[in-house]
């Protein structure tokens, strides 16, 4: 007997009994579709984890710092392996890199707009044309090369501080006896974009007198709202960038507020930062920079971590989409028994006509397997339709502020949940098939 | 052609051993159409089950184109069957979702025959058995007596040595019955296929060439001829 025959025979059989195959199809739909959606889920979640950490932990990134090798002659002046421009250019040369660039922490400083608007930033000096290489996006503006610029993290534009509004609330308060406190009452989301801002730093000195230096700076670019990041973490991130000619002026002003702290021994470059093209690559090239005796770390651990931790995730939503479908293979097996018990004698009739033990069998087990194909093809559809249904409600909850989808289907996950289908469908017809064919075919055609 | 020597058989009833064929002999020629007649409870359905090879025998050979079947086990009885045995039932038996040309075609499938060889043979028959025209019809859009002709378009398909019918007219009217039996007889004569038709009714017997008479499960020698 040939399988198109077999298919054909089968095909037919499910489509005269067609409530029972719909209920048949639609249990092993359900089990398919909830291990497409398990591994999806995982796999979107694993995706998503991934990509939050690669934009928080930055995976995908080495920095580079200065190397202490102990010193057996004086151990406590450690001989320092600096980072030197002939390093960074040989840095820039590895493969897989893709940008590369120094930073230098200033240090805290306040700053003044509009006369009366106080706000404070955390000033780092870095190449800015460099600082979109670094997945920094701008809300406002761009990189410029133009002198005394500063570009500024959303962070910074929360939380400025209004004096004039303030000494207002001092006032009322004084009269009306409010209690609130009137600090976070005065915090504005204030826009800084394209404005002169004044840098400030105040020392008091031993004298009593207090020595401020400014530096006044205008603000070409703001960087974008991080995503998924609510404001109250936003506003801690006070960062700033101005450029390295910048950054050495404002520490040679520094040295004269403190004319004899240690922090005279600024160095041009604190740390590197080198962007690698993927994660999967950072060990070779954190290699590489090790081997011209350098200091260097990477977050990569992390992403091993909640790698660990999402695979538990993945067998946990597949071990549940597998019970569902073992739920729903026992719905075939009840089927296809039945069917077994309804059709006896339409299989005496087809042994009398000389099928065999083993096409009767085949006939039952290809049946339940197009049974297992066709709630395979429902589940694929059934998941595409809850991963759509999720994703909405996701996008309704965050208040649309999600850019791509949260849950996607990939495509290697479609053959395996139609696999699993269909080997239900298989398993689920032996034991009606085995049956099937030890009918007896004279009881069978028997007439009471 | 067919053979059948010392046949008994017997069963259990509780405890007693009821014998329902006793010593059973006879041969039936090639392209010879044999009427097995009895009445109810003679043993007519047991002798064509055992000449089926739907049942085992007690005692005694059943020798079908050479080939002993009572030694055959299940599969090789099946294999046997699809080549060698046509079946005719009582009640058409016919799968009811398979159009007529599929039923008439579903012994060639288990034969694992292409589909067009098939369609060709089943069509073949259905032509010759009046049906033709109703080849993509559904059995039960079909009479009895047209049901039945499918029937035994069905059993003609893969050309056996030999055809059992049983009771083909008995769920047909009288005409019906007539023209069935001359169908038989028209294909006995033209395909030189060997029937043997199981009846208890002697009309129907005395239609056929020659009567096997059973009763109380012994073989009747001489029945028709003195009649």
């Amino acid at each position: 007997m040939r399988w198109r025959d077999y298919f054909r025979l089968g095909w037919d059989q499910l489509k005269r009994r067609k409530v029972v195959t719909a209920l048949c199809a639609i249990g092993i739909a359900i089990g398919s579709s909830s291990i497409i959606v398990a591994l999806s889920f995982g796999e979107s979640v694993t995706h998503y984890s991934q990509q939050r950490m690669s934009y928080y932990l930055k995976t995908d990134e080495i920095s580079v710092q200065n190397l202490f090798v102990d010193n057996p002659d004086e151990p406590d002046k450690p001989v320092i392996e600096k980072i030197t421009g002939q390093k960074m250019d040989l840095i820039r040369s590895l493969p897989h890199v893709k940008a590369v660039a120094g930073y230098a922490n200033i240090g805290s400083f306040d700053f003044i707009v509009d006369e009366d608007k106080r706000g404070g930033v955390e000033l780092v000096a870095t190449e800015l044309n460099t600082l979109t290489e670094f997945d920094n996006e701008f809300q406002q503006g761009g990189e410029t090369d133009a002198d005394n610029t500063i570009i500024i993290s959303y962070g910074v534009t929360l939380d400025v501080f209004d004096e004039k509004a303030a000494k207002i609330r001092s006032m009322q308060g004084e009269r009306g006896g409010r209690t609130a406190n009137p600090r976070e009452e005065q915090l504005l989301s204030y826009p800084l974009y394209q404005k002169q801002i004044t840098l400030y730093k105040e020392q008091s000195m031993g004298d009593g007198t207090t020595k401020r230096i400014e530096f006044p700076v205008r603000v070409v670019g703001v960087l974008k709202k991080p995503e998924g990041m609510p404001d109250s973490m936003i506003r801690y991130q006070k960062q700033a960038y101005i450029s390295p000619a910048l950054g050495i002026k404002i520490r040679e002003a520094m040295k004269t507020l403190s004319p004899d702290s240690q922090q005279n021994e600024f160095q041009e470059i604190d740390e590197v930062k080198v962007k690698v093209d993927q994660s999967a690559n950072v060990p070779q090239v954190e290699k590489w920079i090790q081997s011209m005796k350098l200091n260097t770390n990477t977050n990569l651990h992390q992403e091993e971590r909640m790698k660990n931790e999402f695979v538990i995730v993945r067998l946990v939503f597949g071990g549940i989409g597998l019970f569902v479908l073992f739920v729903a293979s026992i719905s075939i097996v009840v089927a296809m028994t039945m069917s077994t018990y309804q059709r006896r004698r339409q299989i005496g009739i087809m042994k009398v006509l000389g099928a065999n033990l083993k096409q009767i069998r085949n006939m039952f087990i290809v049946e339940s397997t197009l049974l297992g194909l066709l709630g395979g093809l429902l589940g694929i559809l059934l998941s595409y339709w809850v991963i759509w249904g999720i994703n909405i409600l996701v996008y309704k909850f965050s208040e649309g502020s999600g850019g791509d989808e949260l849950l996607f289907i990939s495509f290697w996950v479609l053959p395996v949940g139609l696999f699993f289908a269909v080997l239900t469908g298989v398993l689920s017809g032996i034991y009606p098939a085995i049956k099937a064919s030890r009918t007896d075919a004279l009881t069978a055609i028997k007439r009471d | 052609m067919l053979i059948v020597e010392h046949l008994t058989h017997t069963f259990l009833n509780g405890s007693e051993e009821t014998t329902v064929l006793q010593d059973i002999n006879f041969r039936v020629e090639k392209a010879e159409i044999v009427a097995l007649l009895g009445s109810s409870g003679s043993g007519k359905s047991t002798l064509l089950n055992l000449m089926a090879g739907l049942m085992k025998p007690t005692r005694g050979t059943i020798s079908i184109a050479g080939q002993a079947i009572e030694k055959m086990n299940e599969n090789t009885l099946a294999e046997f069957r699809r080549t060698h045995i046509g079946f005719i039932f009582q009640s058409y038996e016919l799968i009811p979702h398979l159009t007529v040309r599929e039923n008439v075609e579903l012994p060639l499938v288990f034969q694992g025959v292409r589909k067009k060889e098939r369609k060709e043979k089943a069509m073949a028959l259905l032509e010759q058995v009046g049906l033709g025209q109703k080849a993509e019809m559904f059995p039960s859009q079909l009479s009895g007596g047209q049901q039945q002709r499918v029937s035994i378009a069905r059993s003609l398909v893969t050309r056996p040595a030999v055809v059992f019918a049983d009771e083909p007219t008995g769920n047909l009217d009288t005409k019906t019955e007539q023209e069935i039996i001359d169908l038989i007889l028209g294909l006995n004569e033209s395909l030189g296929i060997t029937f043997v038709i199981v009846t208890h009714e002697p009309e129907v017997a005395k239609r056929t060439k020659r009567v096997i008479y059973l009763r109380d499960g012994r073989l009747v020698e001489g029945w028709g001829e003195t009649e």
